[in-house]
């Protein structure tokens, strides 16, 4: 491979991609609805009527702090199995309010507050319940975490268990946009204008062959997938929890992607094709990142485990709610790579059968 | 010495055969012309001796490569004029020939000469969708010179130009090849491949149909005739095949009525229509 010529053509494309308007188009647009979404719902747990159930034998603060907030409907309860039951049946979740939990938050100590999470609820509800937990926890005392919350599911519960809140489901919902954009539409419209414009026969007598001109794609889309990456994740204050793996889930989901886009520049000859297909398959990659929205289904997820994004949906969330582990997301990591190694071969065989 | 050698090249696409067992060879510096009508296979060949088309049989050699076997070495010393615009829109004409020097390794010294020496140098920085038809041909050519190659192929390189702008490429190519550059030139016109080429080859239908100087060609396949016009209008053609026929100018020349004389020789497009059925620009 002749890295010089990798290195001029990813040059030359980075430049001039974003002088075509509509890849420019197409990569501001994750940014520009997150940017939009930040100003319409400031904060999104506002903007939701919840039901929550309480249990509190000993008469916690927490619960009048609760009943001033105009958005929630408290049901209180005599025992803990009420709470269970009235979860599952009527609210997002519940409450299970130690006595003593009060005093011991006053002393410093760490009591262990019970959250019930109605998994049947949609996403957007369950996280806006789990971060008005969060804060209203949290304003009891000035001080960070004073309560543990132990979270206990109800109903059936899929894959993503446990830790996402609304704006980290809408997050990974535009990182995967975002990296879908640049690797469906900018990559294979790179590759596709090369050859409507038939300057990939000069690309292919110069000294940069087939893999020189794919690998400077290829660099070119990580590139820009990375750096939309990065400023959604600046703009939503999303470099929390176990950042090196949201990175290492990036680059690989950027990666995979980016192969995808060549797969698809290879087989295409012009741009109705590519703007055709790319919204399909968009469509597709992104599917899994909605799960978090749309809430658990059994026989959906069925589907989307199909999808290789489901993996860096599941990695990404896990990994920015500071519950993934190396050892927890490799499965995760393993798919992904797995899936990049099959669709680089596809795209190899695709050059290739171009070539003849 | 031979720069181009082809020998029984053959190239099929499905079942059609696009060039069929073709031979020839380019001397080096030698401005060879290839004609033929549309689909007769000139740019197909012209793939197969750049390496962008395995051929089917046969073999071919350019400045000492393989062109099959050797496309890595044989890259750096060809140039290519392609018989499309094929340059970035959205870039200037420098940002065009910056590109190419960096995939080819040339110092960007070259970039400026070059544009200076196909007359861009003021409207380098322009973005070519502000270019005319010329300015781009004169870009292509700088870009297919950048790299100094050894043999340039050009492939209709005056297409649909203004006569004058034809021209300066047409004097480009003399210089290049006074400077020892071997061309191998497809074009539709006549005249230029008669001003151009040392040797031209016609190709119809895939196959080699006469292959000598332009001279040779019009001599061999044209008649040897003169017509003359007299200031009544009356038009009297003399055949040079006729032994009286000097004799014959002599008596028209002593009568000061000529206004005219045309010689009868042949045209290359006469030629080749003589020797195919076909006309160059069908």
């Amino acid at each position: 491979m002749n890295s010089r010529a990798i290195l001029t053509i990813a040059r030359k494309d980075i430049i001039d991609a974003v002088r075509n308007l509509y890849i420019l188009f197409g990569l501001l647009l994750p940014i520009g609805l997150s940017l939009f979404l930040s100003f319409v719902f400031p904060d999104e747990g506002e903007m939701l009527k919840l039901t929550i159930a309480v249990y509190d034998p000993g008469g916690s603060r927490l619960v009048t702090e609760l009943q001033t907030l105009s958005q929630v409907t408290l049901r209180q309860v005599a025992s803990e199995q009420l709470l269970s039951d009235e979860v599952k049946k009527n609210a997002v979740g519940g409450l299970a309010i130690p006595v003593g939990f009060d005093t011991a938050l006053q002393a410093g100590e760490k009591p262990e507050l019970g959250a019930y999470v109605n998994r049947r609820r949609g996403g957007g509800e369950i996280a806006a319940f789990q971060q008005l937990v969060d804060q209203q926890v949290w304003s009891l005392v000035d001080q960070e975490a004073p309560a543990r919350v132990v979270w206990t599911d109800v109903g059936t519960s899929a894959g993503f268990q446990g830790e996402f809140r609304f704006q980290r489901i809408m997050l990974v919902m535009f990182l995967v946009m975002a990296l879908g954009m640049t690797g469906t539409f900018m990559v294979p419209t790179l590759l596709v204008e090369e050859k409507e414009k038939h300057t990939l026969d000069s690309l292919l007598i110069s000294p940069a062959g087939p893999k020189e001109i794919a690998a400077g794609k290829a660099l070119t889309g990580m590139s820009y997938s990375l750096l939309c990456a990065g400023v959604l994740i600046a703009m939503n204050k999303g470099w929390v929890g176990n950042w090196p793996i949201t990175f290492v889930t990036l680059v690989l989901g950027s990666l995979f992607v980016v192969m995808v886009g060549l797969l698809m520049g290879s087989l295409f000859q012009n741009a109705h094709q590519v703007n055709t297909w790319s919204s399909i398959i968009l469509l597709v990659l992104i599917a899994p990142s909605w799960i978090g929205l749309v809430g658990p289904a059994t026989l959906l997820e069925v589907f989307l485990r199909l999808i290789p994004t489901y993996y860096m949906t599941h990695a990404m969330g896990l990994s920015l709610a500071g519950k993934a582990t190396f050892a927890l997301v490799w499965g995760d990591m393993a798919i992904l790579v797995g899936c990049i190694a099959v669709v680089f071969i596809a795209v190899v065989w695709a050059i290739k059968r171009e070539g003849k | 010495m031979n720069v181009i050698q082809v020998v029984n090249l053959t190239r099929t696409f499905n079942s059609l055969l696009a060039v069929d067992d073709i031979s020839f060879s380019v001397e080096e510096g030698e401005v060879f012309g290839f004609l033929g009508p549309n689909g007769a296979g000139k740019t197909t060949t012209i793939r197969m001796l750049t390496g962008q088309l395995q051929p089917t049989s046969g073999w071919a050699r350019v400045a000492g490569c393989d062109v099959v076997k050797e496309q890595e070495r044989l890259k750096p010393l060809i140039g290519v004029v392609f018989e499309y615009q094929n340059l970035y829109e959205r870039m200037s004409a420098r940002e065009n020939l910056e590109f190419n020097a960096r995939l080819y390794g040339v110092g960007q010294h070259r970039v400026n000469e070059l544009l200076e020496r196909v007359g861009l140098l003021e409207r380098a920085n322009d973005r070519l969708q502000h270019y005319s038809n010329g300015m781009r041909q004169r870009l292509l050519i700088a870009r297919a010179l950048l790299h100094n190659p050894s043999v340039l192929f050009l492939d209709e390189p005056t297409r649909g130009l203004d006569p004058g702008v034809a021209l300066e490429i047409r004097r480009l190519v003399v210089q290049l090849a006074q400077a020892g550059v071997t061309t191998f030139l497809t074009t539709h016109y006549m005249d230029e491949a008669d001003q151009l080429c040392r040797r031209v080859a016609f190709i119809n239908q895939g196959r080699i149909v006469a292959l000598d100087t332009p001279e040779q060609l019009k001599l061999t396949h044209g008649q040897r005739n003169v017509t003359v016009i007299l200031e009544g209008g009356e038009r009297i053609t003399l055949s040079l095949e006729d032994k009286d026929a000097g004799q014959s100018m002599a008596k028209l020349m002593a009568t000061r009525q000529i206004r005219t004389l045309h010689t009868g020789e042949a045209t290359l497009e006469e030629v080749f229509l003589q020797l195919t059925g076909r006309r160059l620009l069908e």
